[in-house]
């Protein structure tokens, strides 16, 4: 590990300070009080946390940033650590971060460490001259000490590191004097084996509260059976007591009772019967005085009514014709209109019929036969007509048809004949041909004779090619030829054709001429004959000559009319029928009011009058009939109130009779004493039955017994006495019942109780794990206990290479005076100097120089040792060599110079001369001034 | 006459079962040995037994648990019902000095006492055997008790005792005797109790001296099948059929880790090892892990909390099977990948460990000089005012050798 930079918020006097130091040798420079102890308490804060508030060494400042960072250079990489100042923890708040700014854990500054404690790490790799000085606190250090005697063993390089581990992991299970988890578990088993000892035998406290249980049961029923003795003592006392009252009240009224006059036959309630019958009397003779005069106005109600005498004896004939009368009043006021419609209407049909040229009237009309049958003649009639006009026209049709074709047939013959066909003619003479091929051969063979040879056989050559054109001009012209002549051949075969069909056409068409002539004159014998027909049937109806199509026409118009004439007929026989029903309900209606003396106008106001008289006779008739019965009730009415004022009467006798009174007044006197009496009476019954009810004693026998116990002063005291015994019992009854449900609860909570249970399996739980923890101490222990026993046989057989480091590094640092340091083991924390002469010195007794030096040679091997064991860590000295002389410091700076490639080594001085021997060394040099702090933060 | 009896014995009910934590099974662990009671009475019903043995140890402790004498008398009751007797001797764990009250007990329950005596189990009018039985009056019983016991009639003859026969170590050495005392006496069949392994032993002259074991174990040193014993006896001779009727099975799985590259590999063996051994029949099952060998899962192991981890990562799934497994703990016996023979040469501190070790384990004032250590000495008087040991043996002195060495010679840390 080496440190980097160093970076300070704030710590004693420097205020944002940065510096970065040489991996190996390093001196920093400057006057007193310019920092450089601040400067390495602040490299000892950064790892291993501030001192104690109280301590000087923390560097506090009294204001602003508490704490910096250092960057160190670890074999896992770069590692930033921050430190800063918290008030919860006086160390301050430690934060790691790795080569990018992640995060990093506590185990990496350790790890960093090779986890050297701060002891070592103050007294060996970073001190100043005080704790150069002493060496007592170095070999108490128990790892220095252990490094002493073991590190230079063979094979031991990892002892320390061994007994450390075996250390720490036995005491977090156990220590003889602290508290850890063994500790832990045993007092808890302690306390689990204390609680089961406390809860005691159970089984025996159970039998025992169960014999408990049982006794009080035995208790509980005996205090049952006293109490139920007791209690029947006290309830029959109790019924005496309550008899004994009733006695007294009932003997009173006994007295009271003997005083009244004998009143054993006077009714019941009789003034209040009085007063009911004298009620109902008034009430009689009242309903009675009113039923008379009610009749009395019936009466004369009765009297009043008149009656139309002459009428009540024809009433029913009256009402017989009244009736008829009115049911053909609506008929009657409508028959003049439906005489005048029916006029009308048979002059329009009239008027018809004559616009349709019928020469007959409309009597005959009615006798003409339009039957379906003679229409069907007539429609057979006209169908024929209309056929025999379309065979007619289709006649002359075919005629003008045939006609048409022939002449066709004839224009067609007439140019075919026009245009006679002509033969092809050559294109080419053929007979040039001859000449041609004889001019050809003649110069074929004249050629080579006239002319030499080339022309010659040029010639002769053209010759040829001309030739050659000339056969096939000759060819085509005979094959055009030969084509035009069978073109010919066919037309002229075609036109023979032709010319033959146009004759069987002409021939066809004056055929289809004649029988359509033929034809046409049948078709106008046929229409003559039917038009003969048809006239004679419209003759037949009087009706004018008309086409078959008209005739058709009149035969519709003529059914509709005929039609309406004879509903005519039928309308003008109904209505002469109710004209003569009319006049005689009018006439019976007359002749009625007639008979009942009445003077009309007409019929209808006759008709009026009657009815009238006839309503007011039937409501006189029925008022008659409701007087009649109102009386007969009325009669009813007036004898039930007599007798019934005679019925009251009779029983106000029997009730006086009864009581033994002559008037009101001395009846309702003798009624209230009767009342007193006999509530007296049946008070006195009451209280007689409730003593027979309490005691279960008749009255005397119950007079007897209380004469027995002494008389009712006497039961009173042996009740109260009974009542207290009885509360006594209660509450000792209470007491036992208490104590019975204290007994069963707990019974039942010993029987359900998991307690024990659950404390012997966490004791057998405990007991495990004690015996778990126990194993794993002893197996360290013993681990321990072996290694002990292995270093200290090599205590005695071997010289730890610690001091063999030492002895080195002293002999360098004094120039070859002293050649060996060594230890004994029977004074521990000694150290001795062999001289190079042979003279042995103990460290106290060196000059103060020479025992820093030891001192300093001590350091240096274990910090070699640690390094070669673990790993190398960085060496801060503050000032050490100022006992040293030149020569010896000059040494002392070689010997770092030597160390400084593996342990990075920072040297602060405030001296010049030491100053230039680092520099001798080639050290990276750092000078601080106190009044440069403020600067240098700011170059920072 | 045919006819069946069932043979149980060190019921010690109300026992608590050593596990270091059953969690959830907690309450299948705290009642195990009530239901094996009752599992043990359903047995007899089933077989329509004509009595029921119980030889010694019914309770666990001493002052014989309320809860416990409950349950007993209530099955004790179920089988008295049914017409089925049972005979009881009381053995180190109850002896009848500890009896501070009576539960009256069923009629048909015969509670041998401090003197032998014998019982004529009759059917009808005719008798079926005849039971001999003794009590321990107080707990240590030290003497033989087997020249008690004779033949006193041709019928089948069955001796019921809880005796330490054959010296077993493990036990303590209460009423001492050997298979030939027993044969001398002539009995046909000897219902022992007190061993809690299953036994089965000939004797020469014809008869059997059965050990039941106990029906259920008790902790992790008490592994496999517990139950009772149903005797068949036709025409006079006794057949014993073992029956397993526990709730909860305490087993062992040893595990190598020398073939084993990682964790996952270690994990899938632990598994598989569960699986084969949790097979159905009890509540539930307990399993110790016992990892043993040398390998490269060692250092692994050996992080702290490692072998914790291991058992949070196991745990749940195994609590998920049917019947449920609680690993109970897994133990690490692995040692590293060293080779001591070559690392304690002549002159290092290795051979000088060796060597320490090696005068420890011969005793003396070597082994002396370790043990009284002021830390071990402190905590063996403090854990023997407890009850406890510390035991500090041979197998775990070379087990602190292995460790010491590891330290010394294995870089990094353990």
């Amino acid at each position: 590990m080496k440190i980097e930079r160093i970076r300070i918020d704030g710590f004693g006097r420097f205020d944002r300070f940065e510096e970065t130091l040489a991996p190996g040798l390093n001196v920093v420079f400057g006057p007193n009080e310019a920092g450089k102890s601040t400067l390495l308490s602040f490299v000892r804060a950064m790892l291993f946390g501030f001192p104690r508030r109280s301590e000087p060494s923390r560097y506090e400042p009294e204001r602003g940033p508490f704490g910096g960072e250092i960057l160190l250079s670890t074999r896992s990489g770069p590692l930033w650590i921050r430190r800063t100042g918290s008030r919860r923890r006086f160390e301050g708040e430690l934060s790691l971060r790795g080569q990018n700014g992640e995060r990093a854990p506590p185990l990496r500054l350790m790890e960093a460490l090779s986890g050297i404690s701060r002891q070592l790490f103050f007294q060996v790799f970073a001190f100043g001259l005080d704790e150069l000085s002493t060496f007592d606190e170095l070999a108490q250090e128990g790892s220095v000490a252990e490094a002493l005697f073991a590190a230079g063993m063979r094979g031991a390089r990892r002892l320390p590191f061994a007994l450390e581990a075996l250390r720490r992991s036995s005491e977090s299970i156990f220590t003889p004097r602290g508290r850890r988890e063994l500790t832990s578990v045993l007092s808890e088993l302690e306390m689990v084996q204390e609680q089961l000892r406390s809860i005691g035998d159970r089984p025996a406290q159970y039998f025992q509260a169960l014999q408990e249980q049982s006794g009080i049961e035995r208790e509980r029923e005996a205090a049952e059976a006293e109490a139920r003795r007791l209690s029947r003592g006290r309830d029959e006392l109790l019924r005496l007591r309550a008899g004994m009252e009733e006695l007294l009240k009932l003997g009173e009224l006994e007295r009271e009772l003997a005083a009244f006059p004998p009143l054993g036959d006077f009714p019941l309630d009789a003034t209040l019967r009085l007063e009911e019958l004298l009620g109902r009397l008034a009430r009689a003779r009242a309903e009675a005085e009113g039923a008379a005069e009610q009749r009395r106005k019936l009466q004369e109600t009765l009297s009043e009514i008149s009656f139309p005498e002459k009428l009540a004896a024809a009433e029913h004939e009256a009402k017989v014709a009244l009736a008829s009368f009115q049911s053909r009043l609506e008929q009657l006021r409508s028959l003049r209109s439906r005489s005048a419609g029916i006029r009308l209407r048979r002059a329009h049909a009239e008027e018809s019929l004559r616009a349709l040229g019928a020469s007959i009237g409309p009597s005959e009309f009615l006798h003409i036969d339009l039957s379906p049958l003679a229409r069907e003649k007539l429609w057979g009639v006209v169908r024929q007509i209309e056929g025999a006009r379309a065979r007619m026209a289709r006649a002359q049709e075919c005629q003008s048809a045939a006609a048409e074709a022939g002449e066709r047939a004839q224009r067609e013959s007439s140019s075919l004949d026009a245009q006679p066909a002509r033969a092809p003619a050559e294109a080419f003479p053929r007979w040039l041909f001859r000449p041609l091929w004889l001019l050809l051969a003649a110069v074929a063979i004249a050629s080579p004779i006239l002319f030499a040879a080339p022309q010659g056989w040029v010639c002769v050559f053209l010759d040829a090619l001309l030739a050659t054109a000339l056969l096939v001009f000759q060819r085509r012209i005979a094959a055009r030829f030969q084509r035009a002549v069978e073109s010919f051949q066919a037309s002229e075969a075609l036109t023979a054709q032709q010319r033959a069909s146009l004759a069987a056409a002409i021939a066809k068409a004056a055929m289809d001429a004649r029988n359509a002539r033929r034809e046409e004159s049948a078709a106008i014998a046929d229409l003559g004959h039917l038009g003969r027909e048809l006239g004679k049937w419209l003759a037949e109806r009087g009706l004018p000559s008309v086409g078959p199509v008209r005739a058709l026409e009149l035969w519709v118009e003529l059914s509709a009319l005929q039609l309406r004439i004879r509903d005519l007929l039928v309308e003008e026989q109904a209505l002469a029928v109710d004209e003569r029903l009319c006049a005689a309900a009018s006439a019976e209606v007359e002749s009625a009011a007639r008979r009942a003396g009445f003077a009309f106008r007409c019929a209808e106001e006759a008709a009026s009058i009657l009815g009238a008289s006839l309503e007011r006779l039937a409501q006189a008739r029925e008022q008659i009939c409701r007087l009649g019965e109102r009386l007969e009730a009325n009669g009813a009415e007036l004898a039930r109130a007599t007798r019934q004022c005679a019925e009251v009467e009779g029983a106000l006798a029997r009730l006086f009779e009864q009581a033994g009174c002559a008037t009101e007044h001395e009846l309702r006197v003798r009624d209230r004493q009767s009342a007193a009496f006999r509530a007296l009476e049946a008070d006195r019954r009451a209280r007689s039955l409730r003593i027979e009810a309490a005691t279960g004693m008749e009255i005397g026998a119950f007079r007897g017994e209380i004469q027995s116990r002494g008389g009712a002063e006497a039961i009173s005291k042996s009740f109260e006495a009974l009542e207290g015994q009885l509360r006594q019992l209660a509450q000792a009854q209470r007491a036992l019942s208490e104590r019975r449900g204290r007994c069963r609860a707990q019974l039942e909570r010993w029987e359900a109780d998991r307690e024990i249970a659950s404390l012997r399996s966490k004791e057998e739980i405990l007991r495990a794990k004690a015996s778990e923890l126990a194993e794993r101490y002893a197996l360290d222990r013993l681990a321990l206990g072996l290694l002990l026993q292995a270093q200290r046989r090599f205590e005695q057989e071997q010289q730890p290479r610690i001091l063999r480091l030492a002895s080195r590094a002293f002999r360098e640092l004094t120039g070859g005076r002293y050649v060996r340091v060594q230890a004994r083991a029977t004074e521990p924390g000694s150290l001795f100097v062999l001289e190079a002469e042979g003279g042995e010195w103990p460290a106290e007794q060196l000059s103060r120089g020479t025992r820093d030096q030891l001192y300093l040679a001590f350091r240096l091997a274990v910090i070699e040792d640690f390094g070669d064991s673990r790993s190398p860590l960085p060496i801060i000295l503050d000032d050490v060599l100022v006992n040293f002389d030149r020569q010896r410091a000059r040494c002392a700076v070689k010997v770092l110079a030597q160390l400084a490639p593996r342990h990075q080594v920072i040297a602060f001085t405030c001296h010049e001369e030491v100053k230039d021997l680092f520099d001798e060394q080639g050290a990276h040099r750092i000078e601080i001034a106190p009044g440069q702090l403020g600067l240098l933060a700011e170059m920072a | 006459m045919d006819f069946k009896f069932v043979h149980a014995a060190d019921l010690h009910l109300d026992s608590p079962l050593c596990a270091r934590s059953a969690g959830p099974l907690q309450p299948l662990f705290d009642e195990a040995t009530f239901a094996v009671l009752r599992r043990i009475a359903d047995l007899c019903l089933a077989e329509k037994a004509a009595f029921l043995l119980l030889a010694g140890d019914l309770f666990e402790y001493r002052d014989r648990s309320i809860r416990a004498r409950l349950e007993l008398r209530r099955q004790l009751g179920r089988l008295d019902d049914a017409g089925v007797r049972t005979f009881i001797v009381h053995g180190n764990h109850d002896p009848l000095s500890s009896e501070p009250g009576t539960l009256r007990l069923p009629d048909s329950v015969k509670i041998f006492g401090p003197a032998w005596e014998e019982v004529l189990v009759r059917r009808g009018d005719q008798v079926l055997c005849r039971v001999q039985g003794i009590s321990y009056p107080q707990e240590r019983v030290c003497e033989d008790l087997t020249p008690l016991f004779s033949r006193q009639g041709p019928e089948l003859t069955i001796g019921l005792l809880h005796a330490n026969v054959g010296g077993s170590t493990g036990h303590a050495n209460y009423a001492p005797c050997n298979l030939a005392d027993l044969d001398r006496r002539g009995l046909d069949y000897w219902a022992l109790g007190h061993v809690h392994t299953r036994a089965e032993h000939s004797l020469e002259s014809g008869g059997l001296a059965v050990y039941p074991g106990n029906p259920q174990g008790r902790h992790i040193a008490e592994p496999g099948e517990r139950g009772c014993v149903v005797v068949d006896v036709r025409e006079g001779h006794p057949s014993p059929r073992f029956h397993p009727l526990e709730s909860i099975r305490w087993s062992r799985v040893r595990m190598d880790i020398a073939p084993l590259g990682s964790l996952d590999a270690l994990t899938d063996a632990i598994e598989a090892g569960i699986a084969a051994v949790a097979v159905a029949g009890p509540d539930a099952h307990a399993i110790q892990v016992v990892l043993s060998g040398g390998g490269p899962l060692h250092r692994e192991l050996g992080r702290c909390g490692a072998v914790c981890q291991l058992v949070d990562q196991l745990a749940p799934p195994a609590l998920q099977r049917s019947p449920p497994v609680l690993i109970e703990s897994i133990v690490d016996h692995t040692r590293p990948e060293l080779n001591i023979a070559a690392a304690a040469s002549p002159g290092t501190l290795a051979e000088a460990i060796v060597s320490a070790a090696q005068a420890a384990e011969a005793g003396g004032p070597a082994w002396h000089q370790l043990c009284g250590e002021e830390g071990l000495v402190k905590l063996d008087l403090a854990m023997s005012r407890l009850g406890l040991r510390l035991g500090l043996s041979r197998g775990l002195l070379e087990r602190a050798m292995t460790r010491s060495l590891e330290l010394l010679l294995v870089e990094g840390e353990p």
